[in-house]
């Protein structure tokens, strides 16, 4: 505990109780003859003085005087891990008044500032700044950077180095460097670290590590390290002062500087990943890996889930590292792996592992094999890239083809299915077919052909027969005469054969009868009424020629003479009168109107 | 001469007959043996002995009697000893020699949901499935013999347009008939090629990778199982370039496929 010896009664001070190296929250004495303006206030500091870390926690009050006199603080006390500790007793002289001068304003919440609240006036003959600037190259921060040129992914180190020839009553870090286009992983420093001794610019210096990064670089070029700033607190001799008392409760002449310490930015020389070589499977692990595969099994049966382990382990970015790509069979159903990651960082980077497992389904039986996976990482001591391969696996599954699938090019069990579920094909056919080796079809085949071009045939038959009997019945007067002079020559028939006999009264006894004959069924007159002046009164009627009645009654006289007249060839005679018997009919026939 | 040219053909007739006739005896030899096995194969799949009954019938195929029955029944054997796609496939070649039988059709679809592959056909317009169905009525024998009762009765018709009369309108009725008997022999010809041509298939192996390209290191595009039908697009050397009915295509090793 402690507090200044003497206090004007116009004036507070700070009463301070200090715990070193220990925790606990001290009890304080009672303070009956002060009026207690605040308190406790905490502070931490950390020191180093002559080679001795030394942790404390000060609890101080600010206090003020009733009235003038000599009071006594009783002693405060601790208990810390069931030990009791006390501190000492105090004796304050309050004074008379003494002279308001220029105050220094006072924090009373700052642990630096005047610890023993005595510092009211400005120091004469050198001011803090003045001190602060005299103690640039005594005390100072230093960035160090492992490595100025690394490649993208690589780790480097920063840390932020304390070169001290004075002692340090403590520091604080307001804020922690940003350190843009590195991924940073904070190194935890040993609490308990001592300073080493350095020689720098020729001088000797006790160096500590303050703040210790190890960074990934996310891109290349020229990367920037920020500049730290820490306030700390330099311990100096003290100048003379005009307060005696000053020297006195200052410890020994010694002065606190509070100091700002910046240490310089650092830049780093990040280079690209070559591309000359690059794997295609690269994703970006920098650094010295293993990888390794491994299933659960390598046979099973369908809906019977395989493990396919995936592990990659080493130092490098490993936590940047993804679950690589697995390829299968679509017959197998593939879940999102579970990660198992086990990391650690320390001062050569992350170190551990990386574990992926899959989950494979098989839905169909069949003989698989789950192809060889490879890994790709670019090792930057070596500054090459390192492809690693697995093995094949070679997968036999038995079994049915599971009902819940949903692999396969569809699945969609269509409406029909479901109609049809459960029902059984159809009985065989047990009529017996015609077996007959007719593999050439009806259609085009000769028979085909035949059969349709007959009717074509037929029909330009058809067709010129019709033309035939067109023309012939065209022939009118012609088919006529045929016909009336058939008709004659039947009728004659008798007269030819006597004519061939030459029976000469039998002749013209003939052809006198066919004559008159015909004439009778032409012209519907009965035989006994038959003359020739009927006749010739018919003929007339019917519009038959007039010569040609002239010739019939020529006819009928000669048949009627011939009998008497006898003619020199009768024969030719004979003929002569055939012929003009069956031309008359004949001419009869065609002129007689129906 | 004339009497000469007629003894001549008469000879050449007679000859045609009897070859015809020792053709059609000996061929009814055949066709008794494949009669008997026939009904001993009924007998054999009335007691169950499935694989027997194919072995007959598989020796009706291999002399050359191929009918609708015989592969029908095949099917059903190889359907009841499991063997899917090999009933697929006899299925489908009864169903090209007859396409309306109702037990064809109803047992192959049976066999088809056994077919892990469910393709979705591409959907095709309603009036070309009523264009089809119409033509897919008869055989192509079957618009033979009408083609030719057409063109047989226009000759009538106009043989009655020629010598009795009624003149328009035999002409008329003559002349139809004569273009509906040339659109029948157009149907009868389209359905000739159908049933010559053989494109489609079946896969035969319990499993096959589709390859993009003609090439057993060919990306994979998908996976088919035994029993599904596609039609055959293409040949590269030992690989076949096919297509699903939803229109996907790639390709396959020729070995793993039989044509229908």
């Amino acid at each position: 505990m402690s507090a200044p010896s003497s206090v004007p009664v116009n004036q507070n001070f700070q009463l301070n109780i200090t715990l070193e190296n220990a925790n606990g929250n001290p009890k304080p004495p009672a303070f009956n003859d002060f009026q207690v303006l605040s308190g406790p206030n905490t502070s931490t500091s950390m020191s180093w003085i002559n080679g001795a870390v030394t942790q404390s926690v000060t609890y101080s009050y600010i206090l003020k005087p009733k009235q003038e006199g000599t009071f006594k603080i009783g002693k405060a006390s601790v208990v810390v891990s069931g030990v009791t500790m006390e501190s000492n007793e105090l004796t304050v002289n309050i004074t008379k008044a003494a002279p308001v001068q220029q105050q220094r304003q006072r924090d009373p919440f700052d642990p630096f500032g005047d610890p023993y609240g005595q510092q009211q006036q400005q120091q004469p003959e050198v001011s803090q700044a003045d001190l602060a600037k005299q103690l640039k190259d005594d005390v100072f921060l230093r960035l160090e950077i492992s490595k100025g040129s690394v490649y993208e992914g690589e780790m480097l180190t920063a840390t932020y180095k304390l070169y001290l020839r004075r002692d340090l009553a403590g520091y604080s870090l307001d804020k922690a460097p940003a350190f843009e286009g590195f991924w940073s992983q904070d190194v935890e420093l040993d609490p308990k670290r001592r300073p080493t001794p350095e020689t720098y610019n020729g001088k000797q210096y006790q160096v500590v590590d303050l703040l210790k990064y190890n960074l990934y670089p996310q891109r290349s070029g020229n990367l920037k390290l920020p500049a730290a700033e820490i306030k700390v607190v330099a311990v100096v001799q003290a100048a003379r002062s005009r307060n005696p008392f000053d020297d006195f409760f200052n410890g020994g002449r010694v002065q606190q500087v509070p100091m700002t310490l910046k240490s310089e930015a650092g830049a780093v020389n990040v280079k690209g990943l070559p591309d000359k070589d690059k794997p295609a499977d690269f994703s970006g692990a920098v650094g010295k890996f293993n990888f390794e595969t491994s299933i659960s099994s390598k046979e099973g049966k369908t809906d019977d889930p395989i493990t396919y382990t995936v592990k990659i382990n080493g130092t490098g970015n490993l936590k940047l590292i993804e679950s690589p790509a697995v390829k299968l069979p679509s017959a197998f159903e593939v879940y999102d792996p579970k990660t198992k990651e086990n990391i650690t960082n320390g001062p050569a980077g992350l170190t551990g592992s990386k574990q992926y497992d899959y989950l494979i389904i098989p839905r169909q039986p069949g003989e698989y094999k789950i192809d060889s996976r490879s890994f790709s990482y670019f090792d930057p001591t070596a500054a090459k890239y390192v492809t690693i391969n697995s093995p094949e696996y070679a997968l036999k599954i038995t079994g049915a083809p599971s009902k819940n699938m949903n692999t396969g090019a569809n699945a969609a069990v269509s409406k029909q299915d479901i109609s049809l579920l459960g029902q059984d094909i159809r009985y065989i056919k047990t009529t017996i077919p015609e077996f007959n080796k007719d593999n050439k079809p009806f259609f085009g085949s000769m028979g085909f052909i035949g059969m349709y071009s007959a009717p074509m045939l037929l029909f330009l038959l058809l067709i010129g027969l019709r033309r035939r009997n067109e023309t012939m019945a065209a022939d009118i007067v012609g088919t006529k005469r045929r016909r009336a002079i058939k008709l004659a020559k039947k009728r004659l028939s008798i007269a030819d054969k006597h004519l061939k006999t030459d029976d000469k009264k039998a002749f013209y006894d003939e052809v006198s009868r066919a004559t008159w004959g015909y004439l009778g069924d032409k012209l519907n007159i009965d035989m006994a009424e038959l003359s020739k002046d009927n006749v010739e009164e018919k003929l007339q009627a019917r519009a038959v020629k007039p010569e040609t009645i002239t010739r019939l009654k020529g006819l009928i006289n000669t048949c009627e003479m011939a009998l008497y007249a006898p003619v020199s060839d009768e024969h030719t005679e004979m003929k002569k009168n055939y012929d003009t018997a069956m031309n008359l009919i004949a001419d009869l026939e065609d002129e007689v109107k129906a | 001469m004339l009497l000469k040219g007629l003894h001549k053909t008469m000879r050449s007739t007679i000859n045609h007959i009897m070859v015809c006739l020792l053709f059609c005896t000996s061929s009814m030899a055949f066709g008794q043996q494949a009669t008997d096995l026939y009904k001993s194969a009924a007998q054999l799949y009335k007691t169950n002995q499935f694989d027997q009954a194919a072995a007959n019938y598989e020796k009706i195929l291999s002399q050359g009697y191929k009918t609708a029955e015989v592969y029908y029944n095949l099917g059903n054997c190889y359907y009841k000893l499991n063997n899917l796609n090999k009933a697929i496939v006899n299925y489908e070649r009864a169903l090209k020699l007859a396409p309306q039988d109702e037990d064809i059709l109803h047992n192959l679809a049976i066999a088809n949901t056994k077919v892990v592959d469910k393709i979705q056909p591409v959907p095709s317009l309603a009036i070309l499935n009523v264009w089809n169905n119409f033509v897919d009525a008869k055989s192509s024998h079957g618009w033979a013999v009408l083609a030719l009762g057409f063109i047989w009765l226009a000759l009538v018709f106009f043989a009655v347009y020629l010598f009795v009369g009624i003149r328009k309108f035999s002409f008329a009725v003559g002349i139809t008939l004569v273009v509906l008997s040339i659109a029948v022999a157009t149907l009868a010809a389209k359905q000739s090629d159908k049933e010559q041509q053989s494109d489609s298939a079946i896969l035969m192996v319990s499993n096959s990778f589709v390859k993009s390209a003609p090439d057993a290191n060919g990306n994979d595009l998908f996976m088919l199982h035994e029993g599904v039908k596609f039609q055959i697009v293409d040949r590269v050397g030992e690989w076949s370039k096919i297509r699903l009915a939803d229109g996907k295509v790639g390709w396959i090793e020729r070995g793993n496929y039989e044509k229908i």
